[in-house]
Order: C-alpha cells, then sequence, then structure tokens
C-alpha cells in the first residue's frame, strides 16, 4: 500500500542572520533608535510593547534549531491548508 | 546614555525569528523566495515605521511587539508585490498564518471563520474597498487585542454604568 508523500521542509538559503541585523541596526541608530523604557518613563496604565514570554520563546527555539523551526512550519502549513484551502 | 532596545541580543534574536519565519513559511508553503536583501529591507522600513510609531503614541518599549513586526512586514512584501494579485495573496496569507501562530503560543485562538475574514478585509483596503477594509495598522492590532484581552469580573463596571 502506498503511504502518503511527507511533506519535506526545506530551510532556504536566504536565512537572515545576526550579522545582517547588525549591519541594519548600525545604519538605523542615528534616526530610529528605540529607547528602552525604564520604570520612570512606565505610567501605571501604560501598555509597555514587548514580546510575550511564550511567542519570545518559541521565536527564539526556531533560530536555535532547525528541526523545531521544520516542525512548526510543517503544523503551520496544514494549519494554513485548512483555512484557506 | 539611554539604553536602547537593540543592545539586547535577545530582541535581536526575535527580530531575526520574526522574518525569518515569514519567508520560510512563505518559501515551504507557497515556494515563494523573498531574498536576503528583500528580508533586511523589510526589517530597515519596518523598524523606522516601529521608531516613529512609538513617538507619535508615546508608547513605551521593552522588546518587539511581533504583531507590529509581522504586520507591517507582511503588509510591506504585499505592497511590493500588489501588481501580482496571486502572489500578494499568499503573502497576505502567510503574514496571517504567522500571526496567529504567535497568538496561539500566547494560548490563544481566534475562529477559522475570523482568519479569513481578516484576509478578506485586508485585500479589500488595498483593492478599491478601503471604507470596508482592514490597513496594517489594524491588522496588528486585531491581534495584539485579541492577546491584550482578559478575562475579569466586570460587574461591577457594567453597575457603575448603569447608575
Amino acid at each position: 500500500m502506498e503511504g502518503s508523500k511527507k511533506m519535506d521542509i526545506q530551510i532556504s538559503k536566504d536565512m537572515y542572520s545576526r550579522e545582517d541585523l547588525d549591519e541594519i541596526i548600525n545604519q538605523i541608530e542615528g534616526y530610529a533608535t528605540i529607547h528602552y523604557a525604564e520604570k520612570e518613563d512606565i505610567k501605571d496604565d501604560d501598555v509597555i510593547n514587548h514580546m510575550p514570554y511564550n511567542s519570545g520563546k518559541f521565536f527564539e527555539k526556531t533560530i536555535q534549531d532547525t528541526d523545531f523551526l521544520k516542525k512548526s512550519l510543517l503544523n503551520d502549513i496544514a494549519f494554513s491548508k485548512q483555512i484557506f484551502g | 546614555m539611554r539604553k536602547s532596545i537593540f543592545d539586547s541580543e535577545v530582541t535581536k534574536d526575535h527580530i531575526i525569528g520574526l522574518i525569518n519565519y515569514l519567508c520560510e513559511f512563505l518559501y515551504n508553503c507557497y515556494q515563494v523566495e523573498v531574498p536576503k536583501e528583500i528580508r533586511g529591507d523589510v526589517v530597515d522600513k519596518v523598524l523606522a515605521h516601529y521608531k516613529l510609531h512609538i513617538d507619535t503614541y508615546n508608547v513605551p518599549v521593552n522588546g518587539i511587539d511581533p504583531y507590529k513586526f509581522l504586520s507591517w512586514s507582511g503588509l510591506y512584501l504585499y505592497e511590493l508585490t500588489i501588481h501580482n494579485e496571486e502572489l500578494s495573496d499568499l503573502i497576505l496569507k502567510s503574514t496571517i498564518i504567522s500571526m496567529n501562530r504567535t497568538l496561539v503560543e500566547e494560548g490563544r485562538i481566534l475562529p477559522k471563520l475570523f482568519l479569513q475574514k481578516i484576509f478578506n478585509m485586508v485585500k479589500s483596503e488595498y483593492r478599491g474597498k478601503d471604507s470596508l477594509g482592514l490597513g496594517k495598522n489594524g491588522l496588528y492590532l486585531t491581534f495584539r487585542s485579541a492577546s491584550l484581552c482578559q478575562f475579569e469580573d466586570t460587574k461591577h463596571l457594567i453597575q457603575s454604568m448603569k447608575k
């Protein structure tokens, strides 16, 4: 009996790297510096822009572990087909 | 000297993770390649817009809001390819799926029909029906609002409104 074809996830050659980002940051720091909000900058009812904890851990893991990235992409591809066909 | 959010190696990893997830999803789901140069261009534009946004609305920042980043990244790519509806549709779908992944990691779910509706409303914004549409800021705010929403006993608020 022929088994179903498992999708093969390939990581492209165009992965953006820390070096690539550092180059951009060095260029923009003059005009687009985003200051870190210290305690004295924050009012009681402020909603602080930040990366939520669990999402942060997820995205950190996708750049540390290629297998994890591939599995996550596979899951989301399957989910996408449910939403968009 | 005031600290920048880019002093944090973790924040840099988040930016890299976000842009690569969106682009690798596009590559694997739809075989659309986003060259590294374009990814860099997206990051550059998004960070500049991020700065404009936080200065305009006086937003305190301790890290990268993934919903802003993904929405603005995805729709920047969408705008670049607007002349090719089939391709831009794939970019928009990938953006929504990536934003949904972020929300799911936080333990929240939007109904599937709602994700389809978000897709249709963003298309309307860019395809001549902007009075019925959702732009790049509406898109991020949709998901961010879902992420910030929390259960709370609101009886006292309802009671005070009735007085």
